[in-house]
Parts: C-alpha cells; structure tokens; sequence
C-alpha cells in the first residue's frame, strides 16, 4: 500500500470537517414524486422516493435504463424541480444548482472550441473569480490527472478517458462538496472505465467529499460505493438501498470475495434479472 | 465517442499514474514488442519503400487544368469555326478586349463602387436585422413557436417578388437597391441562426446551470460557439443573396447604374463581348467574396469536424 | 374509475424531452400552468393573423402609409379575385409554373447524373468538384440578361434560367449525400460481392435520399426565383410579367394579390416535396 508517486496529495485538501453536525445527511429526500408534462400527457417518472445521503459517503444509484436514476440525480442537483415532495441540501430546501454540488456527465462536455486549460477554467470565468488566481490549481489538477502535456491541446485531439480526465479536473477546481455523477464512464471501454473509477475512489478517500454516483452496472456499484440505492423502472422507485459492508480500500482482487458476488445477487434478485 | 482517430496513446500516459493493474501488462519486459529493436528484412521491406496511396495531387491537378483549358478552347472554337453566331458569342479574345476598352473608358470602377455599395448596405443592414431576429427567435422558445408557421410562409415566398413593390415605394434611387437587398438577404441569416441557437444539446446545458451560468453567459459561452457554424453558412448565403438583391433592382429599374444595369444595356444593344466582359468581371468577384468567406469560416470556426462541404 | 399507472403514464423521458425541458423551456410544476402551457402557443398564433389585419386597417385608417403603398384591405381581397379571374390570368399562371416545373426538372435531373457520375469515380470527382463549387458562387441572375439575348423571351430561356439556379443545390448535395454512407453497410455489400452498380443503387443512392431531397426542396426555391428573375429582365408572359405590368400601372392591389399568389406557390411546392419525400424516403422520422 506504497504511497502514489505523484502529488496527487499535495493539492487536495485533506478530509474535511463538515461546519454543522458531521452525521446530519447531507441529502435528505422526502417523498418525492416527480411528473413531467409532455405533448402526449402527464408522466410520472418517480414514485414516493425516501433517501438520505450521509456526509462523506460514496453512494451508488443502480437500476436499469428508464428507472429515473438519472431524474433523481438532477432533481438532487436542483436542475429539476419536484412534483412533490422536499429535497434538502444541508437542512435546506433545494431549488436550484449550487456551487457546493459539482456535476459530471456521460459525456465530458468539453466545448471544442476552448483548449484543455480553457475548458478546466471555465468555472472559475462562471463564477467571475480571478482567472489567473486559479490558473496554478488547474495545472496542477491536470497533472494529477495525467494530461500535462495537454493543456493547451483541443478536446478532438484527446481520446475519450482522457477527455473524461479534463472534466475532472474541471469539477475538481472549484472544490465542491458533493460529487454527483451520471454514468460519467459509461461511454470509455471497460479498461479504461476501471482505471477512472481507481482513480475516482482515490481522489474521494483523500478528499472526504460526498459522491453519488449514477450507473446500470451492479459490480461497479457494489465495488465502489459504501451503499447502493436499487432502484426499478414504470414507475421510477427505490426497491431498496443495500449497505455494502466490504472493507477499504476496494482493490479489485475484491471481486474475488465471496460476499462480493452475494451482493450482487441480491441486487440482481431485486431488480427482477437474477 | 469519437475522437479516436491519431490520437496520443493512452497507455503511455496511464502508466505514469501509480498502480494500476493495467500497468503490470503493459510494463513486462517479456512481452514488449516493436520497441526500439532493429529491423529484419522482410520488415524493411514492407515498411520502408510503402508507395503512397490514392490518385497523386499531380494528377487531379492535371485533370482540372486540362478540362478547363479545353473548355477555354471549346469557347474560342464555337464562334471562329462558325458554328455559333460570332454576335451573340464573343470568344475569349473578343471579351478580354471588350474589358479593356470598359477599362479604358473608367466605366467598370465606377458602376462597380455604385453596385458594390449597394451591396454593402444591403447586406449590413439585412445581416443584422437578420441576426438579431434569428437571435430572438433562437432564445425564446415562445417567440419560436407561435411564429413558426409564419416563418414556414416567408420562407416559401420568393422575395424577389418584392422588388417591384420596393421599387415603387421608394423610387428609383439607390434606396430601393438597398431595401431589395435587404429583403432578399436577411432571411438566411435570420434562420440559420434562429436554428443554430437551439442545437446546444442536454448535457453541456445541465453543466452550465449547475454551474449557475446566468442566461447571458449561457448565451455567450455556449449557445452562440455552438450556432457559430451555421451561422457563419448563413453569412455566406446572405453575402450572395445581397449580390443578387442589387443585381435584381439594377435590371428592373432601366435609370439605374450599377454592373446590373450595364449588363442589361449591353444585352439590349447586343453588345456581346461588352456583355460577357461585365459577367465575367462580376462572377469574378462573386467566387473571390466566396472565397474570402470560406477562409473566415475556416479561421474563426477552426474547430470545425465534419467533412462534409460546408453547406 | 381508477386510472392505471402503465407504461403511458409511468416512464422516464426519451432524449428529445429531456432536452427540451433542459435546455430552457423550464418547467413550472403546478398542474394549472401545465394545461395552460399546451394551448397557449396555439392561441397566440392563430391571433397574430387577425392582430396584423387589425393593424392593416388602422394604418390605413390613419393614413399612416401612402395610399399607393399600402391600399384598402377590402380593395387588396378584391384585387385577389380580379387578378384571378381576369383575361388570360390562367395562361400566365401556366405558363410561370411550367418554367418552374421544367427548370427544376432540367437542374434535378442534371445535378443528380452529374451527382452521381462524379461520386463513382474518385478522382473526377477531386478535380471537378472544387472548380464546380466556384462556379456555385457566382449569382445567377448575371446570366439571365445573356441566357434572354441567347434563347429570346419566351418558355426556353426561363426554363434555362431555373436549371442554372437550381442545378447546384442536387449536385452537391446528392455528392454529399452519396459520401456519406455507412461504413458496415457497405462492408455488407462487399461481402455479397454486390456489382458497383448494385452497390450504388440498392445501397448509396438510398442513403442519399433524405440528403438529395433537402437538397431538392432547395432547389425548387432557387428554380421559382431563377424563372421570376428571368421574367423580370424580360419576358413575353408569365406572372413575374403581370406583376411588372401592374406596377406599370400603379395597381398596388393586384401587386399585392400577386405576391400572395406567390406565396400559394412556394408554399404548396414545398408540401408537395414533403409528401414525395415521405413517401420515397418512409423510413424517415419528418424533420
């Protein structure tokens, strides 16, 4: 369990201390109902969800694809609003994004116009804080994450894991809390997939943030995360959220564990494939 | 995901991260392969000497020239050898002298800034209603849909059609040139770009507003780079449109001047060679602004992917 | 009645939703403003018609444009019927939509063999394509006095003139549109050791089609303008012609009816195109 020998270390920040009450969940969703209105009708894409999302934790949302993980994750960032029900970030209402709650997607979404450095800024320009304070972290993140002789290349000439990358670095900048995650490497070979998500569990043990994490893959969920919220499809619902007792750090000779393939299994048995 | 052509290997700069499973692949000695050894001969062979493939540049250069010197040549053909009425088809030599004596006779310059400034406004003043239009319509989905079908029914009207009453409500001065070409060149412009600020998709949208982007920067940072492509094809259009639009007034109003109305004597008094010297002259600059705008385009949307011809 | 919670009622979005209800027509959840929402658009549009009449007439009534400019709403839907109904009105009619309909019949077929032809040979196509996209540039209203001097003022030249202007559009794109054919189903084909010919025909021009038919729908804009234009420089019938002719005479109204007319055409030319395309190309969801 030698150290790693970049300095991965040196520029995030070490675990954190919650200001309020370290075991008030962070997230707390309280009878949520999501409906949308389409030209062919009103549609309910979540039915009664109750979930509470403890602090520092690393959390999965597995089902398959129409089972509303995806809502629930936007509605959690407060890029949706509920039909009904509450959800609370820290104790609050929320109703819109904030910049506590950093977001990655299935896609890297790196404009193509901006070089790497460019892109991994563009929070920064967001928010109008000085570019040139935050310039020195955005090298640094992008040599954490590998791609310093990238920084002023454009996204076409990167592969797809490296592209990944950049966007973590980008959400890594501004330093977020909270991590939600939808299916960010879904679109990367599976190679490729489980080093990011090496790399991910990495960057969470040093940096205590809370991480929700989006994806239809059962390992990837029982591997990564402390605990998985299975979730079925017509009407979006939460089955159940199944604590993953397997110790830490996760290496992948886990896979091997026995317990590991029970998990799965009842994972499997809820969502109706087993 | 694209993006995987001629890329960086990503192997190398994985390794450089600590530990991973992959790395021990990757790293035995005992399974390295071409690195850094010298090669056999068959290996030579195959690699060094390969000729390159698909038809040499030399070559389509070839047919180009070719086919248009002989085109040149069927051109000066036809009228020498009798077969087309000289009057009515000047060959080249005929044209280039009737250049010269147009030359020669300070006309050319002067309808030429007195189209070209039609041009110019016609074509500011109908870029920019055109742009701003489409930008209201792009960003308001209201707007967008509750004229959509009036849009449909401009769009299918041909606006030529407006000349002769732009011509009538605004006489016979450079005015009705302008406000032609206006009419006639605002509307690509006002498309394209209408089309071109819905095209941002899902997932960047999401991440400008979890970032909390305000709708300006939303429109500057996102919508705007995103439409630049279209919007750029639309200029084009429009630029070719205006050209059109001063040439249509020029014709249609006999008191006129401009390349248009010179054109249109000519042909009355069947002064050929003189006819065809203002065309080519006026083709002429169109392919160069064309030209000029294809460079635009290539500069200022340079991230541009697809191979398609920019259409 | 108890309604059920099936598969209509209880889903997640497909992608065009999502994005729609993401990328800024934010949704407001509260059952009343949804149901508003829906119908709302529809009302609004049909009421700008009669809101741009409205104003019509209180222009008018004001007098706030020239009479010559802007005439009488009832005098311009007088005008219409006229305009229809008088001497001869048929013939023009005819005749303006037969120079339209060869024109673009001469440009298509032309733009599509020429389309074609290139696509097949690789190296013609490197050559010819770069000097034919210059051409492409140049107005084609340039050409029209020249084409008239050439053919005189009668159905020949127009017919010339709309091939000119709609030629470009069905070459470039039926060239592009045959490129762009997908990588496996061409591999399908070499498999079944299909002919050149077969393969072009089964496979590339069907792929082309949804490209070629946008570039057809195009290219009937540019024919209408290409045989107006003519008629504009001269012409010896054809509705550009009346419309010149009314000009001539100060009669705003018919002007207007006219341009309407014009519109009825390009409108129901390009329905027309859409309903072929539907039918040729069924395999493609209507844009």
């Amino acid at each position: 369990m030698s150290r790693p020998a970049t300095n991965t270390a040196t520029i995030m920040d070490p675990v954190r201390t919650p200001v309020t009450d370290s075991t008030a969940p962070v997230f707390e969703v309280e009878n949520l109902y999501k409906v949308f209105h389409t030209d062919s009708g009103a549609v309910m894409a979540l039915r009664d969800v109750n979930l509470d999302v403890r602090p520092g934790e690393f959390l999965s949302f597995v089902g398959p694809s129409g089972c509303g993980k995806s809502t629930l994750l936007n509605i959690i960032a407060g890029l949706l609003p509920a039909s009904s029900g509450e959800v609370r970030f820290k104790g609050r209402p929320i109703d819109e994004p904030s910049r506590d709650i950093g977001m990655m997607f299935q896609t890297s979404v790196l404009f193509p116009w901006r070089t790497i450095l460019q892109n991994v800024l563009m929070p920064v320009e967001i928010f109008g804080w000085d570019k040139k304070e935050y310039t020195p972290k955005a090298l640094e993140l992008l040599e954490a994450v590998g791609l310093e002789s990238f920084v002023k290349a454009y996204p076409s000439q990167l592969s797809g894991g490296m592209q990944q990358r950049a966007s973590l670095a980008r959400v890594l900048l501004y330093d977020p809390e909270v991590l939600l995650l939808d299916e960010p490497f879904g679109a990367l070979d599976e190679f490729t997939r489980e080093n990011m998500n090496l790399e991910l569990l990495k960057i969470w043990t040093q940096t205590g943030k809370t991480v929700i994490f989006v994806t239809h893959n059962i390992n990837e969920a029982v591997f990564l995360s402390d605990r998985v919220v299975v979730m079925t499809p017509r009407p979006g619902e939460v089955a159940r959220v199944v604590d993953v007792g397997l110790p830490r750090p996760r290496r992948l000779e886990v896979m091997k564990d026995q317990r590991f393939g029970e998990l799965v299994f009842e994972i499997r048995e809820l969502l109706g494939v087993a | 995901m694209s993006g995987a052509d001629g890329i960086i290997r990503e192997v190398a700069t994985v390794t450089a991260w600590p530990e991973t499973p992959l790395q021990a692949v990757t790293q035995d000695p005992g399974t390295a392969k071409v690195a850094g050894r010298p090669m056999d001969e068959l290996e030579e062979k195959l690699l060094v000497g390969a000729p390159a493939r698909g038809p040499r540049r030399s070559k389509v250069l070839a047919i180009s020239l070719g086919t248009c010197l002989g085109l040149l040549f069927l051109w000066w053909l036809l009228p020498n050898a009798g077969l087309v009425n000289p009057l009515l088809l000047p060959d080249p030599f005929d044209v280039a002298e009737g250049f010269g004596k147009l030359l020669a006779a300070d006309v050319l310059l002067h309808h030429l800034s007195v189209t070209m400034t039609e041009i110019a406004y016609g074509f500011a003043i109908g870029g920019t209603i055109g742009f701003l239009l489409g930008t209201i319509l792009g960003t308001i989905p209201f707007v967008r849909r509750v004229l959509s079908p009036y849009i449909l029914a401009l769009q299918s009207l041909p606006k030529v059609v407006l000349a002769p009453l732009i011509i009538g409500a605004l006489g016979f001065g450079i005015e009705s040139k302008v406000a032609t070409a206006v009419a006639i060149c605002f509307f690509p412009l006002m498309i394209n770009t209408m089309v071109g600020l819905t095209l941002a998709a899902a997932e960047p949208m999401k991440l400008m507003r979890s970032l909390g982007a305000s709708r300006l920067q939303i429109y500057t940072k996102l919508r705007l780079p995103v439409a630049a492509p279209l919007i750029m094809v639309g200029f084009k259009h429009s630029v070719l449109l205006a050209f059109t639009g001063a040439l249509v007034a020029e014709i249609l109003v006999g008191s006129s001047e401009g390349l248009g109305r010179l054109i249109a004597i000519y042909n009355q008094q069947i002064l050929m060679d003189l006819a065809f010297a203002v065309v080519v002259f006026l083709a002429a600059i169109a392919v160069t602004a064309v030209m000029l705008l294809d460079y635009l385009d290539r500069k200022i949307i340079f991230w541009r992917e697809d191979k398609a011809g920019v259409k | 009645m108890t309604a059920t919670l099936d598969s209509d009622r209880a889903r997640s979005l497909t992608p065009e939703e999502e994005q729609r209800l993401v990328a800024g027509d934010t949704e407001k959840d509260s059952r009343g403003r949804a149901v508003v929402r829906r119908w709302l658009p529809t009302v609004v549009t049909v009421a700008i018609a009669p809101l741009l009449i409205g104003l019509w007439l209180l222009a008018r009534e004001l007098d706030l444009v020239h009479p010559i400019l802007l005439p009488e709403f009832t005098d311009a839907i007088n005008a219409l019927r006229e305009v229809v109904t008088a001497d001869g009105f048929t013939m023009h009619l005819n005749r303006t939509l037969s120079e339209i309909g060869l024109g673009f019949l001469l440009g298509g077929v032309v733009g599509l063999a020429l389309g074609i032809g290139l696509s097949s040979f690789p190296t013609l196509r490197r050559a010819y394509f770069p000097l034919l996209a210059g051409f492409e540039a140049i107005p084609g209203i340039v050409l029209a006095p020249v084409v008239i001097t050439w053919l005189g003022f009668g159905l020949s030249g127009k017919v010339v003139q709309g091939a000119i202007a709609c030629f470009f559009p069905v070459f470039v794109t039926t060239l592009v549109g045959l490129s762009m054919v997908s990588e496996n189903e061409l591999k399908l084909m070499r498999i079944m050791k299909a002919s050149s010919w077969t393969v072009m025909r089964e496979l590339r021009i069907r792929s082309a089609l949804p490209a070629i038919f946008g570039g057809l729908k195009i290219a009937i804009t540019m024919a209408t303008i290409g045989a107006i234009v003519s008629e504009f420089v001269g012409s010896d019938a054809g509705l550009g012609y009346l419309l010149l002719r009314y000009k001539a005479g100060y009669d705003t109204s018919a002007m207007f009816a006219l341009i309407f007319i014009f519109g009825v055409i390009g409108v129901l030319s390009f329905l027309l195109l859409e309903f072929l395309e539907r039918k040729i190309v069924f395999w493609r969801k209507p844009s």
